[in-house]
């Protein structure tokens, strides 16, 4: 035999797929090993001869789909999937048979067993299923996805959810636009709603938070992020790299857990730390924190302040008179009657037994007198009802402002206290102003 | 021996030489545990087209008679231990489908595996 026929043989043999030539009523007339391979099995009589009485358990239609074939030669069929059960209906493997018509006598048929490929596509079918019933049921987050440039690639109902976008609104835009940075935020809670307006170029850290994801593989912040409705809201947001099986970067998974409801109960929590228990004014500590605080803040927009400190006349006489429990009804009664009289941003500490601490944010000299005056008067007016008969008392309060801009905080409380000292050595019941 | 000889082992194991394969009427294919061909007799090569040279010491099941390759042929060597068993199978001899009797062979007493192969009578 000439050696290349053998090699031409042999080259057949091993032929990884089924390959078969038939007349156009599907008798096979020549066939490589590996379509007798796959298609032995289904021949019910061990005859390998018809290829559509072979597959007609599986794939009737194929039968059909070439008697019914118009043209003088072309494609049938491509890759027709054939799954083949067994006695319980289970699927053992799939094929895959491409049929060509070569001309009106002859047909050319390929066989593929794609077993492992379909197997794969089901994984990432559950896979997907498994993740919709996340996104479906999983309230308070928010799952989307990104492409490289960070603008979002994926979106689904727990964002139309979350955030309150719909598909068509999102997609396509930096993700970013659902970010508020610290300084927006703040100024969106002092009231200036323009801060959400306007190109945000700087993004907040939002560009720093996508390269993290890129060298670490995952990163994760807590901000504000803004809902469609200009709505702000306190959240956990977690990205994610998306890769390729070789390595590549290909996007980023970014999951938002809604923390709202749990930081407002930290920030009551811190809150109550901050907080004289009987009365609700501010503990000494909470106070002072505060306007160490505000006071800078104040003098970076070019604001002053003022402060003044009160305290009860005669307190310890009307504890030993009426009791203990008159002595808390006073002090309670005392500051509910000032937080009618002082404004939204005006606090209250109580920095003593029946001492208290006032700071009136960008308030004048004068207006800050004629405020202690409305607070004198408004106490003396007080009648607090005991379990027996009432009570009312008096209250001493002295007041002071920075007498320049230098003057540290704790020097204008000092005056203000020596003020109040002032204010009872000359009768109680009254206001007097620091020097 | 005949391809249907009823002691076969002990005919099979008189054949030392490559002439003892060769003067068989049937084909005659032997594969050690590995599935590599040892044996590849004249008349195998004037069925299937190959050289004996070509085919010694490849495995069988996956480079030479892929058609083989499944439960009814392969599985059987694979899952018994004994085995003397002729059946009805359709080999692509030269690509074209080919009524054939094989009869698998294989036993503890024997080096190798065999295959015999016999052209069917025309249904």
């Amino acid at each position: 035999m000439a050696e290349t026929d053998s090699d031409l043989l042999e080259f057949l043999y091993q032929s990884p797929i089924g390959l078969c030539q038939t007349d156009i009523h599907g008798q096979i007339q020549l066939s490589t090993p590996v379509a007798a391979q796959l298609l032995m099995p289904l021949a019910s009589d061990g005859a390998f001869e018809n290829i559509f009485d072979l597959l007609d358990k599986t794939a009737p239609e194929l039968r059909n789909a070439v008697i019914g074939f118009q043209k003088k030669r072309g494609p049938i069929v491509i890759e027709h999937r054939c799954p083949i059960l067994d006695a319980e209906g289970a699927v053992i493997s799939v094929l895959a048979v491409t049929a060509t018509k070569i001309n009106a006598n002859r047909l050319s048929i390929a066989i593929a067993d794609i077993s492992s490929l379909v197997a794969k596509e089901q994984e990432a079918h559950l896979s997907a299923q498994m993740f919709n019933s996340i996104v479906e049921n999983l309230h308070g987050y928010e799952f989307c996805a990104l492409d490289q440039s960070g603008l979002v690639s994926d979106w689904n109902v727990s964002g139309e959810r979350l955030s309150g976008h719909l598909s068509p609104d999102i997609l396509g835009q930096p993700f970013s636009v659902l970010i508020v940075d610290e300084y927006d935020a703040a100024r969106v809670a002092a009231g200036d709603a323009a801060a959400l307006l306007g190109d945000d170029a700087d993004d907040g850290d939002w560009p720093a938070l996508l390269a993290e994801a890129r060298a670490d593989g995952s990163a994760r912040r807590r901000g504000m992020r803004l809902r469609k409705s200009g709505e702000l809201f306190f959240a956990e947001t977690m990205v994610t790299l998306l890769r390729r099986q070789d390595g590549g970067c290909v996007g980023y998974s970014v999951v938002t857990r809604e923390m709202s409801e749990e930081r407002a109960r930290e920030q009551a929590l811190l809150d109550m730390a901050a907080r004289d228990p009987l009365t609700g004014a501010l503990n000494r500590r909470g106070f002072f924190n505060h306007i160490a605080r505000s006071v800078p803040m104040l003098a970076e927009r070019g604001k002053s302040y003022a402060v003044a400190v009160a305290d009860l006349d005669l307190f310890k006489q009307l504890n030993d008179e009426h009791g203990h429990a008159a002595g808390d009804a006073a002090l309670k009664a005392f500051v509910e009657a000032i937080g009618g009289v002082i404004r939204s941003d005006d606090q209250i500490g109580r920095i003593g037994g029946e001492e208290f601490a006032l700071f009136f944010p960008d308030m004048s000299a004068e207006a800050a007198r004629f405020k202690a005056d409305l607070i004198r008067e408004t106490v003396s007016n007080l009648s607090v009802p005991l379990a027996q008969g009432a009570v009312r008392f008096t209250v001493s309060i002295g007041v002071a402002t920075p007498a320049a801009p230098t003057e540290a905080l704790s020097a204008v409380i000092d005056r203000a206290d020596r003020a109040m000292y002032a204010a009872k050595q000359a009768g109680r019941n009254r206001v007097e102003a620091a020097a | 021996m005949q391809f249907d000889t009823k002691s076969i082992v002990d005919d099979l194991k008189s054949v030392t030489e490559q002439q003892g394969w060769d003067a068989l009427d049937f084909g005659v294919i032997g594969i050690n545990d590995d599935d590599e061909v040892v044996i590849y007799n004249a008349a195998e090569q004037k069925l299937a087209g190959l050289t004996r040279e070509d085919v010694i010491g490849s495995d069988f099941f996956s480079e030479v008679a892929p058609c083989m390759n499944n439960y009814m042929v392969s599985g059987r060597f694979d899952d018994e231990d004994t085995l003397d068993d002729t059946v009805d199978y359709v080999l692509t001899l030269r690509m074209k489908p080919t009524r054939v009797k094989l009869r698998l062979i294989k036993s503890a007493e024997l080096d190798a595996r065999f295959i015999f192969v016999e052209r069917s009578a025309a249904a």
